[in-house]
């Protein structure tokens, strides 16, 4: 028969893991009666309780404090430092230097949803304009200045893509005049492939050619401004397509005509 | 590679979101706000190189915590100490301004104040289960640990933190944030 009156003190580890929830059944029952018939015990468990505080509420404060409109900038300035002037303090300019190196290396064909376009998901027909906006406003200069430019995996790219749609892409078809053609690659919106052709107007930045299937039916050019960028969308019997860019709207009109006929 | 670039943007798209807590990890361990943002600066751009290594599925602020923890251990700390910059100096921000001294406030700061006067090991353990609700795991694998650290750092800050407590003042609503 075990003397109840003198059990074995627990270690104040597993008094506060008790005290934290984090025992699991056997332990916590074991502790729990332990507490209930030892005075010994009770009283450091007592005493280990005192230090239970208002920790969450009293840290919300700084949350409300943070400089959140530094850190954004922070953040939304990273791609753009990856090239520009070294950063000042040493510890970033690798990571710079690495982020730039990954963002060389291209060809996407994301088996994974975006999370960001996961979000912006539903059934509107629409939405999927608005996440391609989304995502190309994050898109910088460098983001697609090192691309290799060879017509060759640029042909094997727009196959890929291609493919996924169930269409036909001859580079020569989504070409732009005046404006590198720079990277195709397959994306993913709401379970489905979004194919995104990816350009670099020396003028106006980061462009794309965006596809996705669509039962909708042939409709003519529309546009619309989304992001601060221009979007000229249409539709044809199988597919959706979208051509975005900081392009003028009559220029970005143009362009979309261009690609429109020939992809026809 | 192709996966990279993917979860690069997948990532970005949500660091957003997380950048004040960020911060404010920042803060619990450099006790110093520009030292917070470079934290922070330097765990977006490390996220960012390292998006393929993010586990979907897994917590993302978890992963960050991690990454800015060894940030924060092998990069800043250690230089800082190299360059005999303690940490003594801690300016005030593990409180907040007392303008409108409320009994919250009070009280509020006095619990940042007595976690703050714990040492830096126990500090963190402290807020990443008390104030962000990780579990004992989680806690352990964002400070590289084991879970048998974890739980010794909690019992000796839970024990220095009861010696100063006033037995009368038994808080009733603690810790949140599960």
């Amino acid at each position: 028969m075990v003397d109840l009156k003198h059990a074995e003190m627990p270690s104040d580890e597993m008094l506060v893991a008790f005290l934290d929830g984090e025992l699991n059944g056997e332990d916590r029952a074991r502790i729990d009666r332990l507490i209930k018939i030892d005075e010994a015990i009770a009283a450091r468990y007592e005493f280990l309780s005192r230090s239970e505080m208002a920790f969450y509420d009293a840290f919300q404060p700084l949350l409300e404090n943070a400089p959140t409109a530094k850190l954004e900038a922070i953040l939304n300035d990273l791609p753009a430092s990856i090239t520009s002037e070294p950063a000042s303090r040493g510890m970033s300019r690798r990571g710079f230097m690495a982020a730039a190196i990954g963002l060389v290396f291209v060809g996407v064909a994301a088996d994974r949803g975006f999370m960001a376009f996961k979000q912006a998901s539903s059934d509107h027909e629409d939405d999927w304009r608005a996440v391609v906006a989304q995502y190309l406003s994050l898109y910088t200069p460098d983001t697609l200045a090192n691309l290799d430019s060879n017509e060759q995996s640029q042909s094997a790219q727009l196959q890929n893509v291609g493919d996924a749609l169930g269409l036909s892409l001859p580079l020569r078809a989504v070409s732009l005049p005046g404006i590198p053609f720079k990277r195709a690659q397959v994306l993913q919106y709401d379970g489905k492939p979004l194919g995104q052709i990816a350009y670099l107007d020396p003028e106006h930045g980061p462009m794309a050619l965006c596809i996705v299937q669509s039962s909708t039916g042939p409709r003519s050019p529309l546009t619309e401004r989304r992001h601060g960028m221009n979007v000229v969308y249409w539709s044809d019997q199988a597919h959706g397509y979208m051509l975005i860019g900081r392009n003028p709207a009559d220029k970005l009109n143009d362009l979309a005509e261009g690609v429109r006929t020939a992809l026809a | 590679m192709e996966a990279i670039i993917a979860s690069e943007h997948e990532i970005r798209a949500s660091l957003a979101q997380y950048l004040g807590r960020l911060w404010r990890y920042g803060i619990v361990l450099s006790r110093q706000r520009d030292v917070a943002d470079d934290l922070v600066q330097a765990t977006c751009v490390r996220a960012l190189e390292r998006a393929s290594q993010f586990m979907s599925g897994t917590r993302l602020d978890r992963w960050l915590f991690s990454i800015m923890h060894s940030i924060w251990l092998n990069e800043i700390r250690s230089r800082r100490i190299r360059m005999g910059n303690g940490f003594v100096d801690a300016d005030v921000t593990l409180s907040f301004d007392g303008e409108h001294e409320t009994e919250t406030h009070v009280m509020a700061n006095q619990v940042l104040r007595q976690v703050n006067e714990l040492p830096e090991a126990q500090r963190t353990a402290v807020f990443l289960a008390y104030v962000e609700g990780l579990s004992y795991r989680e806690v352990a694998e964002v400070l590289d640990v084991p879970i048998g650290t974890v739980m010794s750092r909690l019992a000796t800050a839970r024990a220095r933190l009861a010696e100063h407590a006033d037995p009368d003042v038994k808080a009733k609503q603690m810790k949140g944030g599960k």
